[in-house]
């Protein structure tokens, strides 16, 4: 017993001797924000070392040798990290502690997993300059499935209106078809005008060409005319990068995520700060931000809006609008000069005239805006001045010509907790000197009780060289109660021709709304009243609406809805032409990836749409209305809705679409039924964990701690591939054939290799 | 000599392993369905630091009692029916990074009338980090499987469960009840235990096959006649299988 204690303590004492003098090669996973590397290592039993060349590079420094002496240099080109190289192969073996004591907290090994990760909150090195050289945020990543469609004929869309008032009965149709790879509208009404439409999204010269009758618009009346334009139909260039700091739970995960697509990750530290980098296009992007803190405990998110004026355009692009046609011609041009500063300049001529501007688009800080305009040859100008923050908007607009000031407006809006305070007002500059000044302040409680209480003054004063100062004011007050779906506010309110006390409503109940006031004016002893109905159908919206008071009775009635011809007949409420999507999820039974008559939606599939709301058609089908046009869309099938657990759907779960301008897009998902693969791999001579089995050389699926692995597919004849991902060595293949029933698969190493 | 060195190997290896955090959730904790909706999903989570692999797996069984310990029993569940034949769920293996979720899929096929169960096992491994130079047989054989099993319970049509009780001890403030279902209909509700028509206490239960059922009382109650009544409320039960489920009649103990 006591020798086998003593060749026991004698052997560990042999094997720590014997393992601190080898220097074994040893693979380290890097992870920095945004990617993942293997950085070269060696450990001698006690101490790992890493290779500084390929290490601090990849941590983003700049690397120079001085003669052996290795330095690594950050963006400020200082000197971050110096070590002695070896002479002999021109490389730098770092000891992995001093490194670490130098990073501090930036770099955390874990030498279980034998992994170096670089925190995202690191001060201490350069994790910016990392995130740049990885910038490939796109607008909606994921597999684009569904692109723009084009045909020679296809499908056609009536829009109609019928309007109702003390004008008289006035019809509306509008024909929209999507003919000739474009689309093609068509009014049928006083003037019959037609345009016809050609995009070309991915264009960077010609995105968009039209031609045809217009009505009325831009430019003219009734015309024939052309334009062409290069500016883009839909979003995709970076504006910014933009970071947002916070504090949560600590350590707890956080993510950006837009579109349905995580951005950026990071953990937050041990007081819980973190600082994540999401993109923002021009436009809207719209972010959410998740946080999930460990142990379990439900992730919450709070919703960010990234916005960039509409006006400014990406630097060093360049954007035009032409349009020629019987009786005018004009050109409009933006050029980007810095991503905070766009020039403009436009052109035109018609009825005789010849007009030109020249102004700029200049947004300083994020939340703010400034516009300038000079018209020749009436050296108008005018300024406009935007901003927006966090329950603060303002818009202010002021117009001068020869150097004086014409016509100031101002709309601003501020809101903190229950309160909002709005203000509007002015001055314009009228014919003949008159002056006129419009002051217009209001306060609203709406308290989330459903107490709601308003308050407002107005002040209108007009001043002229013929009339002595004429003042007149206005107010309102009202009080009430806002329940779920019923409104009921009190008011008292007085301007320039009646003094009312009274009381109105709203009423909501599904697609219908119901509006209502009764009153009584003491200036003209006279009871006011008004009643407007809104109901909207899955075939068309009708509204209706009368009013009396001391003037008489008026009443006016409208309804709309648009037909869509082709393909397949299917009305909707809206009047206009837009753009939406119809998914229609089916099960795929002969396996052609189209939707046969005897394959029927699955109408319990319930799916995710970023940035888009649903509805569940009759069909069984999901439709969503009101895109953006040319705009991607990500689509997620939940999986926990589909009933089959063998179903899978043929898009993946998760996949995109671009929606068609001014049509509804039908999207056939089908769902297949996949046959199980269960897999052993045998005979191994390495862990298994280093393995991958390819299927087809395209698809993958890892290996099991025992060897096994599961794979899903359709019927049909596949080549097994294993492969050792540490060293890329293909080590083994094996063919399969594959019918409608699971099967089990053994792939041996030494007999199936190749 | 060599068994020393394969015991030293082993012991030098076994300090060297790694053991991240993996933690892995099931939900829900437990299914019941029936015939109306015959499907549903379990949801995997791993909340953990650490990528984990896991085995699923159905097996016929219930969690059953004895007079003293309670624990899930495996291949025996009573009356109840083996689900598990009638069952097919997917994937059967999935590998869930850190953060990572899976939805288990499954739906159940034709089967005669009455209550049905199934454990759905979820074995999990821990995933660990490739290592250059691990021998094959030590990469698959040490690990540490944490099992974690949701009971599936299935009804084709309805029935009333029937129960048995008896009274196992009594303190000043809990009453140790062992319940045994005599039926193809388990039970998943609160039992109530009432005095002279006063209630003593409630508590929650799934009643399978037998059950032992601690009922904390508010009132110190007389060694005499008590009364249990039932009911279908049971939490974390949908509103739509309370309504489906029927309740036991009353039973009487003389204590």
């Amino acid at each position: 017993m006591k020798k086998r204690s003593l060749t026991t303590v004698l052997l560990l004492f042999a094997l720590h001797v014997a393992t601190a003098q080898v220097l074994m090669e040893v693979p380290l996973l890097l992870e920095v924000p945004g990617k993942e590397q293997m950085v070269r290592a060696w450990y001698d039993g006690e101490i790992f070392f890493v290779d500084g060349q390929e290490l601090l590079y990849a941590l983003g420094f700049t690397v120079q040798f001085q003669g052996t002496r290795l330095e690594a240099l950050d963006a400020h080109r200082r000197h971050v990290f110096a070590c002695a190289g070896l002479p002999q192969d021109n490389s730098c073996r770092i000891a992995l502690r001093d490194l670490l004591s130098s990073f501090g907290d930036g770099l955390y090994f874990d030498r279980d997993r034998l992994e170096l990760r670089a925190s995202s909150v690191a001060s201490t090195f350069d994790v910016r300059s990392l995130r740049a050289r990885k910038n490939t945020w796109i607008e909606v990543p994921g597999p684009h499935l569904f692109d723009r469609t084009r045909a020679l004929w296809g499908g056609l869309m009536a829009s109609w209106q019928v309007r109702n008032d003390a004008f008289g009965l006035r019809p509306y149709v509008r024909l929209t078809g999507s003919v000739l790879q474009g689309t093609v509208g068509r009014d049928i009404g006083e003037d019959h005008s037609w345009v016809y439409r050609y995009d070309r999204p991915g264009s960077k010269w010609l995105t968009q060409v039209e031609a045809g009758r217009y009505s009325t618009g831009h430019y003219s009346s009734g015309t024939i005319g052309l334009s062409i334009t290069n500016v883009p139909l839909a979003r995709q260039h970076l504006q910014r990068v933009r970071t947002i700091q916070g504090q949560t739970a600590p350590h707890a995960l956080i993510q950006a995520v837009i579109s349905g697509e995580v951005v950026d990750q990071v953990q937050a530290d041990a007081e819980g700060r973190y600082e994540l980098q999401a993109p923002a296009w021009y436009g809207t992007t719209k972010l959410e931000v998740r946080m999930q803190a460990l142990g379990g405990l439900r992730p919450t998110s709070e919703l960010h809006y990234q916005l960039t004026p509409a006006s400014l355009v990406p630097p060093k692009k360049a954007y035009y609008s032409a349009y020629a046609g019987e009786d005018a011609y004009v050109l409009n041009l933006q050029y980007g000069l810095h991503e905070r500063l766009t020039l403009r300049g436009a052109w035109s001529h018609g009825q005789g005239r010849t007009e030109a501007s020249s102004g700029f688009t200049y947004s300083p800080v994020t939340f703010l805006a400034l516009s300038g305009q000079l018209d020749f040859p009436s050296t108008r100008w005018l300024t406009t001045l935007r901003m927006w923050r966090s329950g603060l908007h303002l818009n202010a607009y002021i117009d001068a010509q020869h150097g004086v000031f014409t016509n100031t407006n101002i709309a601003a809006s501020a809101g903190k907790g229950p309160f909002s305070l709005l203000l509007r007002g002015g001055q314009l500059v009228l014919t003949g000197r008159y002056r006129s000044l419009i002051l217009h302040p209001e306060i609203w409680l709406h308290h989330r009780t459903g107490l709601l209480m308003q308050a407002n003054w107005g002040l209108n004063r007009l001043r002229g060289p013929l009339v002595q100062a004429i003042t007149s004011q206005s107010w309102r007050f009202a009080a009430g109660w806002s329940f779920a779906r019923m409104r009921l506010i009190a008011y008292a309110e007085r301007d320039h021709t009646q003094q009312v006390y009274g009381a109105e409503g709203l009423l909501t109940f599904r697609q219908k709304s119901l509006t209502f006031g009764a009153g009584w004016d003491i200036n003209n002893q006279a009871l006011v009243a008004s009643l407007s109905v809104q109901v909207t159908s899955p075939f068309g919206r009708l509204f209706a609406h009368g009013q009396r008071n001391a003037h008489g009775f008026t009443h006016s009635q409208q309804a709309q809805g648009s037909i869509h011809l082709w393909p397949g007949l299917a009305l909707t409420p809206s009047a206009h032409q837009e753009s939406a999507a119809e998914l229609r999820i089916f099960e795929d039974l002969n396996g052609n990836g189209k939707q046969d008559a005897n394959e029927r939606v699955l109408p319990h599939i319930d799916i995710q749409l970023y940035q888009g709301g649903l509805t569940r058609l009759k069909t069984g089908a999901l439709y969503s209305a009101h895109l953006e046009p040319y705009q991607r869309y990500q689509v997620r099938i939940l999986e926990a809705s589909v009933r089959d657990p063998l179903l899978h759907p043929a898009t993946g779960w998760t996949f995109s679409f671009t929606a068609d301008p001014g049509r509804r897009k039908v999207i056939q998902v089908p769902m297949v039924q996949l046959v199980r693969i269960a897999g052993q791999v045998t005979a191994l001579d390495r862990a298994p964990l280093r393995l991958k089995v390819q299927l087809n050389s395209e698809e993958h699926a890892d290996v099991y701690r025992d060897g096994g692995f599961a794979l899903q597919v359709r019927p049909g004849r596949y080549t097994l591939t294993i492969v050792d991902v540490l060293d890329q060595e293909v080590l083994a293949e094996k063919s399969i054939e594959v019918s409608t029933v699971s099967i089990r698969v053994t792939i041996d190493l030494v007999k199936d290799r190749i | 000599m060599v068994r020393g060195l394969l015991a030293l190997s082993i012991f030098g290896i076994l300090v060297c392993q790694a053991h991240g955090q993996a933690a892995l959730s099931v939900t829900p904790a437990y299914a019941v369905i029936t015939d109306e909706a015959p499907f549903g999903a379990f949801t995997l989570h791993n909340a953990g630091t650490e990528g984990v692999e896991v085995t699923i797996s159905a097996r016929y069984g219930a969690i059953a009692s004895t007079d003293s310990t309670t624990a899930v029993v495996l291949d025996e569940a009573g009356q109840l029916g083996d689900l598990a034949r009638h069952l097919t769920f997917f994937p059967d293996r999935c590998i869930l990074p850190a953060g990572g979720e899976q939805v288990v899929r499954y739906r159940i096929h034709a089967t005669p009338e009455g209550g049905h169960i199934t454990l759905m096992h979820f074995a999990m491994q821990e995933r660990g980090a490739i290592v250059d130079g691990q021998v094959p047989a030590v990469a698959t054989g040490l690990s540490i499987v944490y099992n974690l099993v949701a009971p599936l319970v299935y009804l084709q049509g309805n029935g009333i469960p029937n129960l048995t009780a008896r009274v196992l001890k009594g303190t000043s403030n809990a009453l140790h009840l062992y319940l045994e279902s005599h039926s193809p209909w388990p039970f998943l509700g609160g039992i109530r235990v009432l005095q002279d028509g006063e209630q003593l206490g409630r508590a929650e239960a799934a009643v399978y096959t037998t059950r032992l059922v601690q009922v904390p009382i508010s009132l110190d109650p007389d060694k005499r006649r008590i009364q249990l009544q039932f009911d279908t409320a049971y939490t974390g039960l949908p509103r739509s299988i309370q309504r489906v489920l029927r309740v036991p009649a009353s039973i009487e103990l003389t204590w």
